[in-house]
């Protein structure tokens, strides 16, 4: 089931990344709200409390490899361990520096991740991205 | 700078928290010139974040020059108290504050910005000694804070569209924001009229609010104000300031009293000289953010402006009105008349003018006529006809008021016409008297309107009341009243009129407040509350207990709702008291019934069909160890057992609710005590009709004790009836009478019965002992056994048969003794071994020693066999036995007893004949001998196959199994199958041989089944083994006289096979002198597996190694990728946003930048790929002219514009890493072609031969060459000869990755070269066997 996109949420630590990623979001499309988590521990809370702040739900997420504390697989165990009712059914793409190929082989092994993709984002490769796995 | 492009700034910097943003739209950024500022932000930022960086290993306290530095976490969004200025720099009080107790107390403190929750966090792991916090309680247990430097106060925020917010309370209904950790939230948390949102940061918040989506925001006082108008936030307003005033102070982690001190003594300084409140008033006391010189030059205009705008305008209306002025008076004057006139006509209300004296109306609107029906004129005619339309009822008062009223004033009346069609209608009519100078009534003025429309509605409206009424008080169980949002009544039902006079005596009308009748005060707070709860929309129901009247009501509480809006609440009340007071009885009995239940010793319960426990005892939950709570939860009870119990448990529920209905069983069942229980537990199904829903009642008893008794005494009972049929020999006893009492089971087996219930009371003699061995009656009164009984002596008897179940026999040796019981005897017992076996091994001993001195004796060899088949067959009773030697090719019956003719016809001879009667023979020249006897006197029997022996018998105890076999499968030769027709189910045939050849068989003929038995076979076959040696020595002995020469060839004979024993000996000692080599040879071979094994350890480390260092180039080339990203990022906004405002130079200076960083990932991926070569990647048989093909094609286009000249030779076709050897290829045929000198067209050669066990290729140019001195160093990663600006270019890792390309080929590779002339790349590589 494809669906709309209407928020986008980052999850990376590099502060000028998402800068840049926000730009090139907003060239595609300036009305998507776009949620940036500068670790996977504040994007864990916000799932979290999703339901009790009534916060919005993120269609498509971003999920950077290489972080802090928190790295996106270790992330995505705890993203998995979410009560059912919690998981969003966002459709996660793995956004990082090198095609390393033990990561993309390591993507695979999730089933929630829809895709694999360098960095940096751009206009055309968010094009992609919604082409292939959501309506809009 | 632009004053949009400055807020974007801001919003960029801010955006570095970790939070929710909402970009702004619809920004134009094009009008925007570049400034050095930028440039040099960008700088700062990278020289911030390398210093991040190298402190982050760094503990938090150091020495710098000897001063103490103390790490201070600072909020990065906190103005004023603590925030990141325009310059990137750190600005604020709490700052400031430091700075100035740094400056008075000799220490430096070192500034971080980062967002509130990293502060904390930092603070947590001693990252940072400091950071500026709010003074509460709680946190004061979990930081040292120092004195309060400032007071900080909470202000609450509202969306200015919103107009219903006006305190905290107002908050009701509406979306309300809060900052995260903010310690506004805690404190209204248990609100739960208004919806909560969480925004990581303040600006979000404020964001947020801004655009509507939340309605109101609470916020740090001074912080938010600075917010709004920084951001210019025109949607947003301040609604409550000063909320909660807290102490604003420093904190650090426990234990770091030292800093605490250190500060306290200097804030307590500068109160004293009064530096502390200087500083408050610097960054505190402005609420209002200070525009910059360009906002403020803009107020400065637009005031200037607007004053002047004023005085035109004020001007030119002056004039205008002035002019107007004039115009109006004689307009007015000219237009009055026609205006009044148009006015009347047009308006719905009857106007009218009478002139007193004359009686005569002078005017009346045309609006009459629509209203009356009647024609105006009717009324200029008569002024009073107007009376005669006036409703009956309503006349007469109207014609006095007219009469008297409307010349005093006040004449304001309604009253109904009745127009000429019937039609009645309502009429308002005021009239008022117009006096002239001398104050007489001349004139006067009336208006009638037509209300009809809004009387019929009353009606209505009246009707509908009274209606409702009649509803509402016609449910005489049910009281209703409605209250409006101030609590009062707007209606009520009769009945509730009665209910609040018994219940507090008041007698209430409408527009009562209902509140105000409710004398307890707990009872009007709560019924307060309901009304409030419903004022919000809700529906509810709820119970009240009314104490003056111990009554009980079940309240129905609903919004009035009009117009979408709640104008009150209406409330259906139900008096359910004699229902509670039911319910409570039930209760108590329940109550009672539980206590009687839980107290009882023995476990009960009550469980659904389905397995759901709902009701269990404190008896039962005490001896199984499980809580009630445990049982009542879980969806079947037995998940709470182990899996064996459960099983069980289940499976007597099913039974008992499906079939039974009842059951009762006992289990042995571990329980909390850890001790072994004997549960007694019965089941009983109940159904309750009327709900249709089944289920179990448990009771369970611990019968361990009353049980134990008994299972002692049949523990003992057990141990004895296990030791009985534990062994081996049949036991039984008897009685007086000679009954059985008891048989153990060797005994029931032995005698051929299935139960012991078989033997038991019955006449054991009669069933076991009826007849002696020679088939004589052997009558009870005779029984040796039974004997015992009587002369109390034990008996011991061997010659005896007894007889099994089914009339067979056996032979015995038994054991009678009596059986003593309080000097009396009471029966026996008789022990008894089944002695076939020992009577079959005697009577073969005795056989055996018979045939021996047969064969030794001086009979002749035929009398002598005959004598020796005759005693076997007395002895076993086979069916026919008979003895088969060798008479030429043939081997017929030497002797046979039993045989029939018709038998010895077909099978006396075995040699297979062809058709013309001819001996069939075998390859070797032996006849072929047909059948099973043919096979085993060939010898070619399959030692695997159980129907032979080891020695080469055949055997079978059930001969029709040998007709399963199908032709191809059939062990025998040429099957005959005679033996099975006449019914010889068992039969063996031995082989007896002689000098190790087989001579003939013994062949053994039974009509029964089972007539053999491993140690019969053997026996025959040592039988067999001495009559072959009989033979041997019959026919040696005539040998022996008829010739000595034979003699003497047997002393030589003898004398090799001694020589022969020597040599065995000698080769049994090499065989010693091998084994001592094999062990000698085995310790080597162990210390070789160690070698081997370390050796292996070392490659794995190596591998291990190997793989770091792979995993080490991809970490370090990601690392290296990320700050070049970010730097071609940025520079792709920059071109982007200011590409246009740059100059030519400043495009120039940008493609620069964009190309070296271009580059440098260029350089980076490269590294990458050198670091992955020969990874994952296996050889593959290459037909190498095939790949240079290949190569040439992809590098066509350059090959053809170069004009380049390619000579290849014949190559070989090798296994080799296929991927790889190809970008050998097109490094150095690119290589070759781009070091080309100017004018002169590439020539290219290629070429191949085989150096020892490698291939060397060769491939040379007539480019530029390469000097000596480069010869190594071209192979290096990144080193290149020419510059990037010069003709020449490439990345610099083409040759390293041919490098390292043949050390995956284990080769080399290496170049001859001459400047000017040309170069040759050599190389050489492993072809791998397949």
């Amino acid at each position: 089931m494809k669906k709309k996109l209407r928020t986008i949420m980052l999850i990376d630590d590099n502060d000028d990344d998402n800068f840049y990623h926000q730009r090139e979001i907003n060239k595609y499309n300036q009305e998507i709200s776009i949620i940036t988590m500068e670790t996977a521990m504040d994007a864990l809370k916000y799932f979290k409390t999703l339901k009790e702040y009534n916060s919005l739900v993120p269609d498509l997420i971003f999920l950077d490899i290489n972080m802090p504390c928190m790295d996106g697989w270790e992330f995505l165990q705890e993203y998995n361990n979410l009560d059912n009712e919690l998981l969003s059914t966002a459709v996660i793409i793995m956004l990082t520096t090198s095609n390393n190929p033990d990561d993309i082989r390591k993507t695979t092994g999730w089933n929630f991740v829809a895709d694999f993709s360098t960095k940096p984002l751009t206009k055309e490769k968010l094009e992609g991205i919604i082409k292939k796995f959501l309506l809009d | 700078m632009d004053k949009r492009r400055k807020s974007i700034d801001k919003f960029v910097a801010s955006k570095s928290s970790n939070r929710i943003i909402m970009l702004f739209t619809g920004l134009d950024c094009s009008k925007v010139t570049i400034s050095s500022n930028k440039v040099c932000t960008i700088r700062i930022s990278l020289a911030l974040v390398f210093t991040m960086f190298t402190c982050q290993l760094a503990h938090a306290v150091k020495q710098v020059n000897g001063l103490t530095v103390y790490t201070v976490a600072i909020d990065k969004e906190y103005e004023p108290y603590e925030f990141i200025n325009e310059e990137n720099g750190v600005d604020g009080f709490t700052p400031a504050l430091l700075r100035e107790i740094g400056k008075l107390a000799g220490v430096s403190f070192e500034f971080k910005p980062m967002t509130w929750s990293e502060a904390i966090n930092k603070l947590d792991s001693k990252e940072v000694d400091l950071i500026s916090m709010i003074y509460t309680p709680k946190r004061a247990q979990l930081y040292e804070f120092s004195l309060p430097h400032s007071k900080i106060s909470q202000a609450l925020f509202c969306n200015s569209e919103v107009m219903n917010i006006k305190d905290i309370a107002s908050l009701a209904g509406h979306k309300v924001g809060f900052q995260h950790d903010d310690f506004m939230y805690p404190n209204l948390a248990n609100r739960k009229d208004f919806s909560k949102l969480i925004f990581l940061s303040k600006l979000d918040g404020f964001i947020h609010l801004n655009n509507g989506l939340v309605d109101a925001f609470f916020c740090a006082h001074q912080s938010g104000v600075n917010i709004i108008s920084t951001y210019k936030l025109k949607n947003v307003k301040l609604v409550l300031g000063n909320l909660y005033p807290q102490q604003f102070a420093f904190a650090t982690y426990r234990g770091n009293k030292e800093l605490i001190t250190l500060i306290n003594r200097q804030i307590l300084t500068m109160k004293a000289n009064g530096k502390l409140t200087e500083l408050q008033g610097i960054w505190l006391s402005k609420h209002i953010h200070q525009p910059n010189w360009f906002e403020r030059n803009e107020l400065f205009l637009a005031t200037l402006v607007g004053i002047v705008l004023g005085l035109v305008l004020l001007l030119l209306l002056w004039n205008r009105s002035l002019h107007l002025r004039v115009a109006s008076k004689t307009k007015i004057l000219q237009d009055s008349e026609e205006q009044f006139r148009q006015l009347t006509e047009t308006i719905q209300e009857v106007f009218w003018i009478t002139d007193v004296a004359k009686k005569q109306m002078l005017y009346i609107s045309p609006a009459y006529e629509t209203i009356c029906g009647v024609p105006i004129e009717t009324l200029y005619n008569d002024p009073r006809s107007w009376l005669n339309f006036v409703h009956q009822e309503d006349r007469e008062r109207i014609a006095n008021a007219a009469y008297t009223k409307q010349k005093t004033g006040g004449y304001d009346e309604k009253y109904r016409i009745v127009r000429p069609d019937g039609e009645i209608r309502w009429i308002h009519e005021k009239a008022f008297p117009v006096k002239n100078k001398v104050g007489e009534v001349y004139r006067i003025v009336g208006v009638a309107e037509d209300f009809t429309s809004i009387k019929k509605i009353k009606l209505k409206l009246i009707e509908q009341n009274t209606l409702n009424e009649a509803i509402i008080n016609s449910q005489k169980n049910v009281i209703i009243f409605a209250l409006d949002k101030n609590y009062c009544y707007t209606t009520f039902s009769q009945s509730h009129v009665q209910e609040m006079k018994a219940a507090w005596n008041v007698d209430i009308k409408v527009g009562m407040n209902m509140l105000e009748c409710m004398t307890i005060y707990e009872l009007r707070k709560k019924a307060k509350s309901s009304i409030d709860r419903t004022l919000c929309g809700e529906s509810f129901t709820e119970i009240q207990h009314q104490p003056t009247t111990n009554t009980y009501y079940e309240l129905s509480w609903n919004p009035t709702i009009q117009n979408h809006a709640i104008i009150g609440v209406t409330s259906f009340v139900q008096n359910i008291t004699e229902r509670k007071l039911s319910e409570e009885k039930i209760k108590r009995s329940e109550e009672i019934l539980r206590t009687v239940l839980d107290n009882s010793p023995i476990g009960i319960w009550l469980l659904e069909s389905t397995g759901k426990m709902v009701f269990v005892n404190k008896e039962y939950c005490r001896a199984v160890g499980i809580s009630e709570e445990r049982f009542l939860e879980v969806p079947h009870y037995s998940e709470l057992y182990t899996k064996d119990v459960a099983e069980t448990c289940k499976e007597s529920d099913i039974e008992t609710l499906e079939f039974s209905g009842l059951s009762r069983t006992t289990e042995h069942l571990i329980l909390a005590d850890g001790k072994l229980h004997d549960l007694e537990i019965t089941k009983v199904r109940i159904s309750d009709e009327t709900i249709g829903v089944k289920g179990l009642i448990g009771i369970s008893r611990d019968i361990t004790e009353s049980n134990l008794a008994e299972a002692k005494e049949r523990t003992s009972h057990q141990r004895f009836r296990l030791l009985l049929d534990a062994t081996e020999q049949g036991i039984f006893g008897v009685d007086n009478n000679g009954n059985c009492t008891f048989a153990n089971k060797a005994c029931i087996q032995k005698l051929g019965y299935d139960t012991e219930n078989d033997l038991l009371g019955k006449h054991i003699h009669t069933l076991i002992h009826h007849t002696r061995p020679d088939g004589t009656n052997y009558p009870a009164n005779d029984c040796r056994a039974y004997k015992s009984l009587l002369d109390k002596t034990g008996k011991h008897v061997e010659d005896e048969f007894f007889w099994r179940k089914d009339g067979t026999s056996f032979p015995v040796e038994y054991w009678s003794r009596s059986i003593f019981q309080d000097n009396a005897i009471t029966g026996a017992v008789i022990t008894f071994y089944d002695i076939t076996q020992r009577k079959k091994t005697e009577a073969f001993k005795t056989l055996s020693s018979d045939i021996l001195s047969i064969l030794n004796s001086n009979v002749g060899l035929k009398e002598m066999i005959e004598m020796v088949l005759k005693s076997i067959q007395q002895l076993t009773g086979y069916s026919a036995i008979g003895m088969r030697l060798k008479v030429g090719d043939d081997y017929p019956y030497f002797v046979q007893r039993g045989f029939s003719s018709e038998f010895l016809s077909t099978e006396n001879s075995i040699v297979a004949l062809d058709k013309e009667g001819d001996i069939c023979r075998d390859n070797d020249g032996n006849p072929i001998l047909e059948c099973t006897c043919g096979l085993v006197i060939s010898g070619k029997t399959n030692k695997t196959n159980p129907l032979y022996t080891k020695s080469g018998s055949f055997v079978t105890n059930n001969s029709l199994s040998g007709l399963d076999f199908s032709p191809d499968k059939d062990p025998r030769i040429g099957a005959r199958d005679k033996c099975i027709y006449l019914q010889y189910a068992s039969y063996a045939i031995i082989p007896i041989k002689a000098n190790d050849q087989i001579i003939g068989t013994l062949q053994l003929n039974d009509k029964n089944k089972d007539a053999f038995t491993e140690d019969s076979i053997n026996f025959f076959e040592s039988i067999c083994m001495n009559i072959g040696t009989t033979l041997m020595r019959k026919h040696s002995e005539q040998k022996l006289i008829l010739a000595n020469k034979e003699l003497l060839l047997h002393n030589e004979e003898r004398i090799k096979r001694s020589a022969e024993l020597i040599l065995a000996k000698e080769l049994a000692l090499q065989n010693e002198e091998k084994a001592k080599y094999a062990a000698e040879l085995m310790i080597v071979n162990a210390e070789l597996a160690k070698q081997n094994e370390e050796k292996e350890k070392r490659s794995t480390e190596l591998s291990i190694a190997n793989k770091e260092l792979q995993q080490y180039a991809y970490i370090a080339s990601h690392d290296l990728q990320e700050p070049l990203r970010t730097v071609s990022n940025y520079m792709k906004v920059f071109e982007e946003d200011y590409f246009d405002q740059l100059d030519a130079n400043g495009r120039k200076y940008l493609m620069s930048v964009n190309r070296a960083t271009m580059r440098m990932s260029i350089l980076i991926k490269a590294l990458l790929d050198f670091s992955r070569l020969g990874q994952n990647s296996s050889r593959s048989i290459v037909d190498c002219n095939v790949l240079i093909d290949e190569v040439l094609a992809d590098l066509d286009t350059m090959l053809k514009t170069k004009q380049a000249n390619i000579h290849v030779d014949e190559l070989p076709t090798l296994n080799v890493y296929e991927t790889e050897l190809r970008q050998v290829f097109q490094n150095l045929l690119t290589n070759a072609v781009k070091f080309q000198k100017k004018g002169v067209l590439p020539e290219i050669k290629i070429s191949c031969d085989k150096t020892g066990d490698k291939w060397k290729f060769a491939v040379s140019d007539n480019g530029i060459g390469i000097a000596p001195i480069h010869y190594e160093r071209i192979f290096e990663i990144f080193k290149r000869l020419h510059n990037n600006e010069s003709e020449y270019q490439g990345s610099g890792i083409g040759l390293a990755n041919c490098k390292k390309i043949i050390q995956l080929h284990q080769g080399e590779i290496w170049l001859e070269s001459k400047l000017g002339e040309g170069t040759t790349f050599y190389f050489t590589i492993k072809n791998w066997e397949e």
